[in-house]
């Protein structure tokens, strides 16, 4: 790893951090429920630098739900009990990045903005698939449960994150894509 | 949305300043002590060893670190809807543990074994808690990144990038508060200029765009910081090979070894269940 892909790992991930410990990382959506974002710096990551950034800020989102689950940076939600198990919170979070950044590169090819909505759903549905399987196969939630949560929640999640992924890697790479193609200053 | 503060939620990390054993050994030894207690509550049998491990715990904790305790029970406090949950999902109902006495709870009926299933499983996960507190209450944040480059120093010859993955860890920590500020300054400069963070009605994508203007420019101001730290470590003469020097170095000493390899020979052991004569006592009294 050069110091470029050190800094931005490092720079990512605290952003990732950032994202789970205060309320940016939720965005409120309707009747009190949230959507949350914090694959996306994993994902930008994996996208921009490759794999491996992809895989260590994917350590660090995993790691800090970790110890967030035992209360170590604030109050804990009910739900946080389930992320105490690191093979839950670190294990799934590790893939998110290399699965993101293997279908940005299958799909690359077709066109970049395309490429980058389908890396920021993939990555987003690898969390959701990976977490809830693992709690189902440890028996902490019914599978009909899960399956919902799925649909409910990963869905609204996966287009989200796809959202985000494009427009913080169009930025900063200055790609252009739909009718807002930013201002001429010539 | 309410403000908020990177560098205030880290604030609450639960670090106590100390001079014990704990706050002593070296990081890669704590972090595998660690690893060798989760294990061990992860694995062990209920519910003797749990109550036993739950106990020492707390032994640890009044001893090393007071003040952590109130908070390690508060998380358990906040957690325990939720566990209450888990317990009756996981306990009430399932086959194998509905023997021993009938105990009626209101209008639910439930067997002794029910119950001490419940009480295994919140056993467990307290000790989880606890443990993590004891860690957190005795190691600094920096020790994180320390540990995790000795322990994957091994690993090095195998192409595993160990200090890149440290550096990484150790540049994120320090990202944090410089982020959260950069954070509250771009909140407080898009609702000057009338930007409503507020959901209206059930539009998704409507949701995420007013989110947009605040989290893309975090990011991209992320990735031009850690632009110019990696010109900065370039230009400073930074390679990922070669030989590096580290401003802070713990020395091993004897506690080093000794703590994380009996920590870890206790996975083995809870597994043999040494206290199975104590459940079977249990058991024969829930009968």
């Amino acid at each position: 790893m050069n110091a470029r892909k050190i800094a931005v790992a490092g720079a990512l991930g605290a952003v990732a951090i950032l994202l789970g410990a205060t309320p940016l990382g939720f965005i409120p959506w309707f009747s009190g429920a949230s959507i949350t974002i914090m694959t996306s710096p994993v994902v930008i990551g994996a996208v921009i630098e490759g794999p491996v950034v992809g895989l260590v800020v994917g350590f660090l989102f995993g790691g800090f739900s970790f110890l967030h689950a035992a209360g170590l940076f604030g109050p804990v939600g009910p739900t946080d009990a389930l992320f105490l198990n690191p093979l839950v919170s670190v294990l799934p979070r590790l893939l998110i990045g290399p699965i993101a950044w293997l279908v940005y590169r299958a799909i690359e090819r077709l066109g970049v903005p395309v490429a980058l909505v389908l890396a920021g759903i993939g990555g987003s549905l690898t969390n959701t698939v990976l977490v809830l399987g693992v709690i189902g196969l440890f028996k902490l939630a019914s599978w009909a449960v899960l399956g919902g949560i799925a649909i409910v929640n990963g869905l609204p999640e996966a287009a989200a994150n796809a959202i985000l992924v494009l427009a913080v890697v169009a930025a900063w790479k200055r790609i252009e894509y739909g009718r807002r193609r930013g201002a001429r200053l010539e | 949305m309410p403000p908020f503060d990177g560098a205030g939620a880290f604030g609450l990390a639960r670090y106590r300043p100390g001079r014990s054993l704990l706050h002593l050994l070296h990081p890669a030894a704590k972090a595998l002590a660690l690893a060798g207690l989760l294990a061990a509550a992860i694995v062990a049998p209920p519910p003797s060893e749990l109550a036993a491990l739950f106990l020492l715990l707390n032994v640890a904790l009044l001893s090393w670190a007071p003040s952590a305790l109130p908070s390690a029970y508060r998380t358990l406090l906040a957690l325990a809807p939720f566990l209450l949950l888990l317990v009756a999902i996981q306990s009430v109902g399932v086959p194998s543990v509905r023997w021993g006495a009938r105990l009626p709870l209101g209008p639910v009926v439930l067997f002794g074994g029910e119950l001490a299933s419940c009480v295994a499983t919140l056993l467990r996960y307290a000790d989880l808690v606890l443990l993590l507190g004891l860690w957190a209450a005795t190691s600094r944040l920096s020790d994180l990144a320390y540990a995790t480059e000795s322990l994957s120093a091994p690993f090095a010859r195998l192409g595993f990038p160990s200090r890149a993955f440290s550096l990484a860890i150790t540049i994120a920590l320090y990202f944090i508060p410089l982020l959260g500020e950069e954070a509250e300054r771009l909140r407080k400069s898009q609702a000057a200029r009338g930007l409503d963070f507020r959901p209206r009605g059930l539009g998704l994508i409507r949701a995420v765009r007013a989110f947009l203007p605040l989290l893309v420019p975090l990011m991209v101001l992320a990735l031009r910081h850690a632009e110019n730290l990696a010109r900065a470590m370039e230009a400073r003469g930074y390679s990922s090979g070669g030989t590096h020097t580290r401003l802070a170095v713990h020395p091993v000493r004897p506690a080093d070894v000794l703590v994380p390899a009996v920590s870890l020979l206790l996975v083995p052991l809870v597994l043999l269940d040494p206290f199975r004569n104590v459940d079977s006592l249990l058991r024969s009294l829930a009968l």
